[in-house]
Formats: C-alpha cells, sequence, structure tokens
C-alpha cells in the first residue's frame, strides 16, 4: 500500500551547501523530519550547482519518511550570475544593471528547458529575455 | 524562532525570490498562497532576521503583504517522536529513549550530528563493516558524525578507534555517544579538505561523492581497507576505481544509495 503523504515543502537551498541551519532546519524540523538526513541526500544530489539556489519539493510521508525531487536554478539567480551582478535594478525601464548576450541567454535556456512551459530553447531563451528585461538588463542582439 | 513571510504577486514571483536571495543566502521556504500569491519565508531569532525595510525592498512592486510568526523551539528534536530502532545484522541500534533488546546493541542520541543509523548510507557501512573479519586492528571514522560507524566498529572488537569531523557539534556527540556505550573512541575537530588525511588500516568514509574524490586524490598510502558511502548509486564506479592501489570486494545498495568495500590486493 502507498505511504500516507503527510505535507509537501518547497524550499530554495544553495547546491552541495545546505546545512541545518535556518531555513532548512526549521521548514523541516516542525514536521518531524530528521533534517541531517535530509541536508546529506540534497547536498549529495546538487553537489554539480554548488552554492547556486536549488529549489527543492519534499514530499513528506505520514511515518516521516521523506522523498524530494529538484528543479533547475530560478532564471533570475542564472542571469545574475552570468552577468555577475548582485541584484536586478530597482527601476527596470530607467536603470539597467547590465547586458546579457544571446550566448549567455541560450546557455541558460538550455539549463531552463525542463522546467519551462516552451517547446523548444528559442522559446525558452525568450521566455528568460523577458526575466532579464524585467530585473533591468538589457538583451544584447 | 520567527518565521518571517513575506507574499508577493505570482508574476513577478521569481525576481522578488532573487532580490530576496541576495538578503537570505542560506534559502528560503517557499509556500503556494494562492494561483496569484507566493510565499517566501526565513527564519531567524529576533536579531537575526533581514531589516523588514531591506525585506519590502527586495519584494518591490510584487509585495503583497509580509508577516511574522512564531516556531516552537522543538523543531530540532520533533524528529525523535518518529525515529525507530534498527536491526542490522547482528547490530541493534537503537536511541536512548528506546527499551534495550538484549543483544548487542549500539546506542546512539545524534544531537545535532548526523547518523542516527537510519540513514540508508549508514545502514549500509554497518553491514560492510560487520562483514570483515574481527581483529584487533586501528579504525579511522571519516567525518564521523555522530560516531554510530566508528563505535559499532569498537563494539566488533576494532581498536584503537578515531572519529574525524569538522563540525564542532559532531565531535561532542562521538565522544557522548562513545561513553554512553562504554566503548574508547577518539574525537577529532578535523578539516578532511585540508588537514592531512588520518590514516588507519581500516578507514570508514561515509561523506560525500566530492570530498571521497578528494581524498583519493591526496591519499599518498591507501589503507588496507576502505568503506566509502554518502554516494549515489550512479557515483560508486566512479569514486571505487578513484583509489589507486585499492580494489572493489563488495558493494551494497539501498533506495537509491551505494556503499563500497575497497581492499589492497
Amino acid at each position: 500500500m502507498a505511504k500516507k503523504v503527510l505535507t509537501t515543502i518547497k524550499l530554495q537551498a544553495p547546491g552541495g551547501q545546505a546545512s541545518p541551519a535556518p531555513p532548512v532546519g526549521p521548514a523541516l524540523g516542525q514536521h518531524g523530519i530528521n533534517i541531517m538526513e535530509f541536508v546529506k541526500a540534497f547536498n549529495a544530489q546538487t553537489a554539480n550547482d554548488m552554492g547556486t539556489t536549488i529549489p527543492v519539493e519534499i514530499t513528506v510521508y505520514e511515518d516521516r519518511s521523506f522523498t524530494f525531487i529538484t528543479k533547475t536554478p530560478p532564471a533570475a539567480v542564472l542571469i545574475r550570475q552570468a552577468l555577475n551582478i548582485e541584484k536586478g535594478s530597482s527601476e527596470p525601464n530607467r536603470t539597467k544593471v547590465g547586458t546579457i548576450t544571446q550566448a549567455q541567454l541560450r546557455e541558460i535556456a538550455e539549463k531552463k528547458l525542463k522546467d519551462l512551459n516552451a517547446h523548444d530553447v528559442d522559446q525558452a531563451a525568450k521566455i528568460i529575455a523577458g526575466t532579464a528585461r524585467s530585473m533591468g538588463v538589457e538583451v544584447a542582439g | 524562532m520567527i518565521r518571517l513571510a513575506v507574499r508577493v504577486a505570482r508574476e513577478h514571483a521569481e525576481l522578488a525570490l532573487a532580490e530576496l536571495l541576495v538578503l537570505a543566502p542560506n534559502g528560503v521556504e517557499e509556500v503556494d498562497v494562492s494561483d496569484d500569491v507566493v510565499e517566501y519565508a526565513v527564519y531567524g531569532a529576533e536579531g537575526e532576521l533581514p531589516d523588514l525595510g531591506d525585506v519590502r525592498a527586495a519584494a518591490g512592486p510584487a509585495l503583497v503583504e509580509v508577516r511574522s510568526s512564531v516556531v516552537g523551539d522543538d523543531w530540532a528534536e520533533r524528529w525523535r517522536e518518529f525515529h525507530r530502532p534498527l536491526q542490522i545484522g547482528g547490530l541493534h541500534l537503537r536511541a536512548p529513549w528506546h527499551p534495550p533488546a538484549g543483544g548487542p546493541e549500539v546506542v546512539i542520541d545524534p544531537g545535532q550530528a548526523f547518523g542516527t543509523g537510519m540513514h540508508p548510507t549508514t545502514r549500509l557501512c554497518l553491514e560492510l563493516l560487520q562483514a570483515l573479519p574481527r581483529e584487533r586492528a586501528a579504525v579511522a571514522d571519516l567525518g564521523c558524525g555522530s560516531g554510530v560507524l566508528g563505535i559499532a566498529a569498537a563494539k566488533l572488537g576494532f581498536g584503537p578507534v578515531d572519529g574525524y569531523d569538522h563540525e564542532a557539534e559532531s565531535v561532542e556527540a562521538t565522544v557522548a555517544n562513545a561513553r554512553a556505550n562504554g566503548v574508547e573512541m577518539g574525537a577529532h575537530r578535523w578539516d578532511l579538505h585540508r588537514d592531512p588525511v588520518p590514516r588507519a588500516p581500516v578507514v570508514l568514509a561515509n561523506l560525500l561523492r566530492p570530498l571521497l574524490l578528494e581524498l583519493a586524490a591526496r591519499l599518498d598510502e591507501p589503507p588496507r581497507v576502505l568503506i566509502a558511502s554518502g554516494l549515489l548509486a550512479h557515483e560508486a564506479d566512479e569514486v571505487a576505481t578513484a583509489f589507486a592501489g585499492l580494489r572493489e570486494d563488495a558493494r551494497l545498495e539501498l533506495d537509491g544509495w551505494a556503499a563500497v568495500l575497497l581492499r589492497r590486493p
């Protein structure tokens, strides 16, 4: 018989570097999950994205065992990383914080493709370009 | 502990998230409040949370509302209620609050350290450890966490046993658990990335792939026996072949995790 699901928890946590400190500890601990076991599993699965924010969805069962799936990092985080900027613009229409190249857009689009509502990389790149513009990042080309 | 929740309009949520992550580099919890609203939450004691003005500015025009609530301070301990004893081969693993089973046992209170014995990697290491011939050989438990593997080794007759971990909580937990089990086990605060690789004829390394590969590259003389885990099943081949001078003798898998037993030919 399938195990009964107690709840699902979503987190945005640094790949390969999650720790039992907040928010991971309290978010999971209050549901009775053994925090260190999640931390070990999450860090093992996300070691290739060391330090990059990874969305993770954790399914908690009644016996407090759990499974989880990770997704690709948020596009805005990848854009920030690609351009090496700390923040987006608070006035994206007036103040620009950088310029993203078509090659950078495609690279992010390829990474995000499986989590985006897009048929191909070109369409995904257009979605990423929209995110970039709303951060105050100009799109080259 | 306070939970500070920032609710933002879903259509701009990703931008707000990216900005909030600058204030909360350890990450945030995400809750789908409705079709239109997403909540991002950070946790901390009073004085540890980001400034409210900064949070509002980070959320920008997407901000719907900021609300706070108090989380009970027992969040780190609630798992204990659901923790169950476990039989692994000839060893009974239990927490101090479980009744003794009567046979050989390892009693572990992990505190804030890793290693209740429940995790598949710990279970696999304990199975491989019990498959070794019993001998009075020194053991190094790398990344010892709660000390569960080293204590089991000491109970099986290995010795002297020493544990190494970079977390102070792990060293404390190992010392306390060794004492509670009536075994001798040294515990050392150790940075396995930088400090010399501890040497012993038997090495237990329930770590993760990147650190195992790093140790494989730094090891000048391989141990007689190495039990390595913390590996996802698809990583086992790479790690098993990375240790020059050792060959794979056994491999166990459980729930997508693997442990390998490597020996000097």
